[in-house]
């Protein structure tokens, strides 16, 4: 038996070798061939272009596609970090070796200091109107630092967006605003009220028992659900974990505050009182997510993108009056929601050209490619006749193509219609053309349209077109001049990244035990988390970051 | 069966072995030949080299195999202590020495993570080898076939779904709608349903109940291919002199596979600190975190996770050195007694 | 063979059932969600049966990547090759080491049990297998998985347990070392050997870290695993993402729950097919009846 098993092993040994003999010289043969055919002039440049995002299986073959290398003579060899490892980049330094476009997120620094991706100001001077152009005043935001002011990345964000939804503080179901005759819902107090009344009246929905708020705090969400909405409710901007005061230039980390004291506070009452669900902390994403399908939780505090599997489940069940509408809630009045604030182009992040690589010169000319308003108009709507049609000299969406934008996940990838827009150089939705049309297809008409007929008919009541109407609108809240605080790439390994670490790790814990610890000991315990976050020298990290902040808006040329 | 009579074809004298199996499996039976006197003069072992080209011949080649794919790449913990930057080479970067290794003992949640990594693999080790040997007992004594052979298919199943979704299972199970919540209530033994994954003094158990639910089937499977060496004939003897089940568990299958389990035991008493980070990350939330934070986990977020390749590299030393001598402690100890050895 | 049922048997057969039950339950449960509507999937409570059966999921991931045909045969090859040449290198190293007169036994015991414990991280080895030329060649897969101390470990273990006087008459008859190992070691061996084949096959099936690191620019080496978790895991949200508005792009990319269940069920079941193969070497008594006759 053994011989036979080992002379069955050998044979099929000597068969996979004969297979992968084959497909190994396949493989190369193939590659010679491309090599060759980069050789001569006319033929494609192929540039490789690291994106750490992730991302997924893609060749630079579909239609948007095919235009672009019609267009600039460069074709994308797409990579990512495969399986959520981190690795990437620091094995790209260690080898040294690059790929030609590099976008590094945060790790961009890491790069520069290795010396792995080039200056780009000379480029930009030289022969970059189209990015010049896009970037006008803005192209300060893509510095790297005071000490060394160049710029080595583009891209990434938008640049002017418009600010045509947002999830604001909190989410409600629709139905509990139509059942209480549609009321003002603007503090905790009318939250609180709005949904003890409903859940009184309706202690079981469809059968199952009625869960007036989740959140989800058992992941990273737990800065998305519990962290941020703390922040929002407290009426300060997008900065992460921190709070920033532009006129004093002061950062401070933001759950040493006490408006996060107060709304947290609140958040313990609400669990005392049974209101808050009591698997908010522990529940799985996917719990959570079944939870709302079901049409049972009244409330969330969470952003659009996270529950979008839930809200298609609740339309396709036909219970569009269990979706969710957002609420500009703060702590009191005094407060205001700046849900709809206006950060301006954000810089930071972006895309590089690597120092090894062979063709920095027509890297750069493919990236400022991108930026022009023909290359944005293509990588946006597609290929006119094709993807969209001119009518009444405006651009429309083919009614086959903006059906599947909004319903089939693959549109994107198998068209490339907007899949080239982010990380690239873009304009935001709020820009328009040289003719005046948005460069984007997602306008305020887009969005509205989209509403689901419940969202329709309650705005109708509210006297409203969208829900962003009665948040605070964007023009009185400002533009920011620092950014948003925690898009700034700090220093790998840095004392204000070590000590922001352990400060997160520490409020996530303590602050969770407080919500659901008993409230007459609400008080001791956020004041043991205050003097243990001043034990780890939480004060160093406040200056690090207010300097931060500082040297930012120096460098951006917005201190004044 | 043509496995059978190949291998009695190249072994004639195999009649005599079967008396020198039946001492071995009552004990010790295995060790009664002495080990070669422990310390060889220079004279006797090139002598005795010299005689053994053959096991040389076999065992060369591997020896280079481990140094050059286990052993070159220790110079990287260079790394700690140095500033390490990738772009440039081991040599040459900056020196800090010991500073990485202060940083770490001073940190006080380095010292949660070690009391619950330790906390969680002694539980594992404890239970984990516990439950494999009984399941691989009871799998053996186990009469109905399609049964057995089911069984033991199916246990091992488990082992192959990743902790995501293993994870995944024992939270909604262990949820206040769980089917374990659903049981207790209903048969009253209590009256609200118990938030299991909120409980901090709880998480250590569930981790160590999780893993054994998960790996029992796929750990049992070397035991189950140590008893399937023990000689037949012991067992007949035993029913001859009456003995139970049990009995003949306790004193024929067992110690038969006894050199195994502590081969095993010391290996894995060796491997008490790495035992990864997760499961308890994916089991782990806010409420029980100080319960759940692990080296490994710790290492990640705060080593390699921040780029801090140098600190990331003085914990994975730290961790080495406890392995190897609690691996030395044992194996010295087994040796003593005379209970087999890992080297 | 036939004897009666005992009350131990009865209460024994009663526990394995329900050990079948529950350790049986996830599959069936990735199964049935592997074949329920995606949409649907997100209200929950899916058990061991899909409520809107599909086979939608599946027709999704094959028809997302067409290379899924060559990566499984790129996988299968190196799950044999690894397979066989690891089974070869641990015996014959295990061999060495069970030999208590062997002159470097104590050395290169010492030398293999350390490795289970030390490692240079992530870098070094990379630089090792850069400096080594394996990148991008199909020895990647083999060399640097040939031998693990656990493995070596366990087989010597068996080894100690056979009896001394098989070996040391076919010295007496002249047998030197090699054929001793093949003809009397290996035979005897065969239980461990399934045991470790089966681990050693696992591991090279489950393996795809070393494809990303080391082949992912070679597609004729690509793997079933490597193309799988390239679908399972086009989003990762790390830590660090989470405030900025990419969160908000990168989890449109999620995929849902039904393919990633759909992509463990092809991941695993060809795996899972080779220890029912393996079975029989584990049968009492098998050896050492053989011994015997």
């Amino acid at each position: 038996m053994a011989k036979k098993l080992s002379k069955w092993l050998h044979a099929v040994l000597i068969l996979f070798t004969l297979i992968a003999l084959a497909a190994c010289s396949d493989g190369e043969t193939s590659k010679e061939a491309e090599n060759e055919e980069e050789g001569s002039s006319d033929e494609p440049i192929t540039l490789t272009f690291f994106n750490a995002d992730g991302g997924e299986e893609k060749t630079f073959d579909d239609p948007v596609a095919k235009k672009i290398t019609e267009e600039t003579g460069i074709k994308l060899e797409m990579d990512y970090p495969v399986g959520g490892n981190d690795e990437a980049i620091p094995l790209m330094i260690a080898s040294g070796e690059y790929p030609d476009l590099i976008f590094a997120k945060g790790d961009i620094g890491k790069l520069i200091e290795a010396g792995g991706v080039i200056k780009l100001d000379d480029l930009i001077e030289e022969k970059g109107e189209n990015l010049k152009a896009m970037y006008g005043d803005q192209l300060d935001r893509l510095r790297n630092s005071l000490d060394d002011p160049s710029i080595y990345t583009v891209g990434t964000y938008g640049v002017e967006n418009a600010y045509w939804s947002t999830s604001g503080t909190f989410q409600i179901q629709l139905d509990v605003l139509r059942e209480l005759g549609y009321p003002k819902i603007r503090t905790l107090e009318d939250f609180e009220a709005a949904l003890t009344e409903y859940y009184e009246k309706y202690p079981e929905i469809d059968g199952q028992k009625t869960i007036p708020l989740s959140l989800l705090g058992s992941d990273w969400r737990w800065l998305i659900t519990v962290g941020d909405p703390a922040g929002f409710a407290a009426g300060f901007a997008g900065d992460g974990q921190w709070v920033v005061d532009e006129e004093a230039g002061e950062a401070t980390y933001k759950f040493l505050r006490p408006e996060l004291k107060e709304y947290f506070k609140w958040l313990n009452s609400m669990n005392a009182k049974g209101l808050l669900d009591p698997e908010s902390f522990t529940h799985t994403y996917d719990t959570y997510i079944s939870k709302l399908s079901s049409g049972r939780v009244l409330s969330i505090a969470d952003q659009d993108w996270n529950f979008t599997d839930a809200d298609k489940a609740l339309v396709a069940d036909g219970k569009e009056w269990r979706t969710y509408a957002p609420l500009p809630v703060t702590i009191s009045e005094e407060y205001t929601s700046k849900s709809l604030k206006n950060y301006g182009f954000a810089g930071g992040w972006g895309i590089a050209i690597s120092s090894t690589s062979e063709y920095q010169e027509e890297a750069f000319e493919f990236l400022d490619w991108m930026a022009s308003e023909e290359a944005q108009i293509l990588v946006n709507w597609g290929i006119e006749g094709e993807h969209y049609d001119i009518v009444d000299g405006k651009r429309v969406m083919q009614e086959e193509d903006r059906e599947r934008m909004n319903s089939d996940a693959d549109y994107s990838k198998e068209t490339g219609v907007g899949y080239y827009v982010y990380p690239f150089p873009q304009w935001g939705n709020g820009a328009v053309d040289s003719s005046g049309q948005p460069i984007t297809p997602n306008s305020e008409e887009q969005t509205i349209a989209n509403f689901n007929s419940a969202e329709k008919e309650a705005l109708k009541e509210y006297e409203m077109e969208n829900w962003v109407d009665w948040f605070p609108q964007t023009e009185d809240l400002g533009i920011s001049k620092h950014g948003q605080a925690f898009n700034y790439s700090i220093p790998a390994g840095s004392e204000l990244q070590i000590i922001q670490q352990k400060a997160d790790d520490l409020t996530e814990q303590r602050i969770t035990q407080a919500i659901l610890g008993d409230p007459a000991n609400f008080d001791q315990a956020w004041d043991d988390m205050i003097t243990e976050l001043e034990a780890m020298n939480i004060e160093k990290a406040n200056e690090l970051m207010s300097q931060k902040v500082k040297d930012t808006m120096e460098l951006w040329g917005t201190n004044e | 069966m043509s496995q059978a009579n190949n291998a009695s074809n190249t072994q004639p004298e195999a009649a005599t072995s079967v008396g020198e199996q039946i001492q071995l499996g009552t004990g010790t039976g295995l060790r009664k030949k002495k080990k070669p006197s422990a310390g060889p003069d220079q004279k006797s072992f090139w002598k005795r080299a010299s005689k053994q080209k053959a096991l040389l011949l076999m065992s060369i080649p591997f020896v280079i195999w481990l140094i050059v794919f286990k052993y070159i790449p220790i110079a990287g913990w260079l790394m700690a202590f140095q500033d390490y930057k990738p772009q440039f080479g081991f040599l040459e970067q900056d020196w800090v020495g010991l500073d990485h290794f202060k940083d770490l003992f001073n940190e006080p949640m380095f010292y949660t993570a070690l009391e619950n990594t330790l906390g969680m693999g002694i539980l594992g080790l404890i239970f984990g080898t516990a439950s494999a040997i009984v399941f691989a007992l009871l799998l053996n004594e186990l009469r109905f076939m399609v049964v057995k052979k089911w069984t033991q298919t199916i246990s091992y199943l488990p082992h192959f779904v990743s902790w995501v979704i293993a994870a995944n299972i024992v939270i909604t199970m262990l949820s206040q709608e769980g089917i374990i919540n659903n049981l207790l209530t209903g048969m009253g033994f209590i009256d609200n349903p118990i938030n299991f994954m909120a409980m901090p003094e709880m998480f250590w158990g569930i981790v160590t109940a999780a893993d054994v639910w998960k790996e029992t089937g796929w750990n049992a499977i070397i035991y189950l291919a140590a008893m399937a060496g023990v000689d037949p004939q012991l067992y007949e003897a035993a029913k001859v002199d009456g003995a139970s089940r049990i009995r003949q568990m306790w004193h024929i299958t067992l110690p038969s596979i006894r050199s195994v389990i502590i081969v095993l035991l010391i290996l894995n008493i060796g491997n008490l600190i790495n035992i990864g980070f997760e499961k308890q990350m994916l089991l782990g939330n806010n409420i029980v975190q100080e319960k759940a934070l692990v080296i490994d986990l710790y290492a990640l977020d705060y080593g390699i996770g921040m780029f801090r390749y140098s600190f990331g590299t003085a914990i994975g030393i730290f961790k080495s050195v406890i392995s190897v001598i609690l691996i030395l402690i044992c194996n010295g100890f087994a040796k003593k007694i005379g209970e087999g050895r890992v080297f | 063979m036939k004897k009666k049922w005992t009350a131990f048997d009865i209460i024994l057969t009663l526990f394995m059932l329900f050990v079948v039950v529950i350790t049986l339950y996830p599959f069936l449960n990735i199964l049935a969600i592997s074949l329920n509507d995606a949409t649907d999937t997100a209200r929950g409570g899916i058990h061991i049966w899909p409520r809107e059966f599909t086979f939608a999921n599946y027709e999704e991931i094959f028809g997302s990547n067409d290379r899924l045909l060559q990566a499984f045969f790129m996988s299968i090859l190196r799950t044999v090759i690894g397979t066989v040449t690891g089974i070869i290198a641990s015996t014959m190293l295990a061999y060495t080491l069970s030999r208590k007169d062997f002159v470097l036994n104590g050395f290169v015991g010492l030398l293999l049990v350390l490795t289970m414990f030390i490692s240079g991280g992530l870098i070094p080895e990379y630089m090792l297998i850069r400096n080594l030329g394996l990148i991008n060649d199909f020895s990647v897969y083999i060399l640097p998985m040939l031998l693990s101390a656990f493995n070596v470990i366990v087989i010597r273990s068996f080894m100690d347990n056979l009896p001394a006087a098989l070996e040391e008459s076919a010295k007496i008859d002249g047998a030197n070392d090699f054929v001793i190992f093949s003809r009397i070691i290996i035979p005897l061996c065969m239980p461990v050997i399934a045991t470790i084949a089966l681990f050693l096959a696992v591991a090279q099936w489950n393996s795809w870290f070393d494809t990303y690191l080391y082949a992912r620019s070679n597609e004729a080496l690509t793997t079933l695993q490597f193309e799988l978790m390239k679908i399972i895991d086009n989003a990762n949200i790390s830590s660090g993402d989470i405030n900025s508005q990419n969160a908000e792009i990168v989890a449109g990319q999620t995929n849902p729950q039904s393919i990633k269940m759909a992509i463990t069920i092809i991941a695993t079941v060809p795996i899972l097919l080779v220890y029912p193969f393996l079975q029989k070497y584990f049968v009492t008594g098998l050896t050492l009846g053989a011994v015997k006759s």
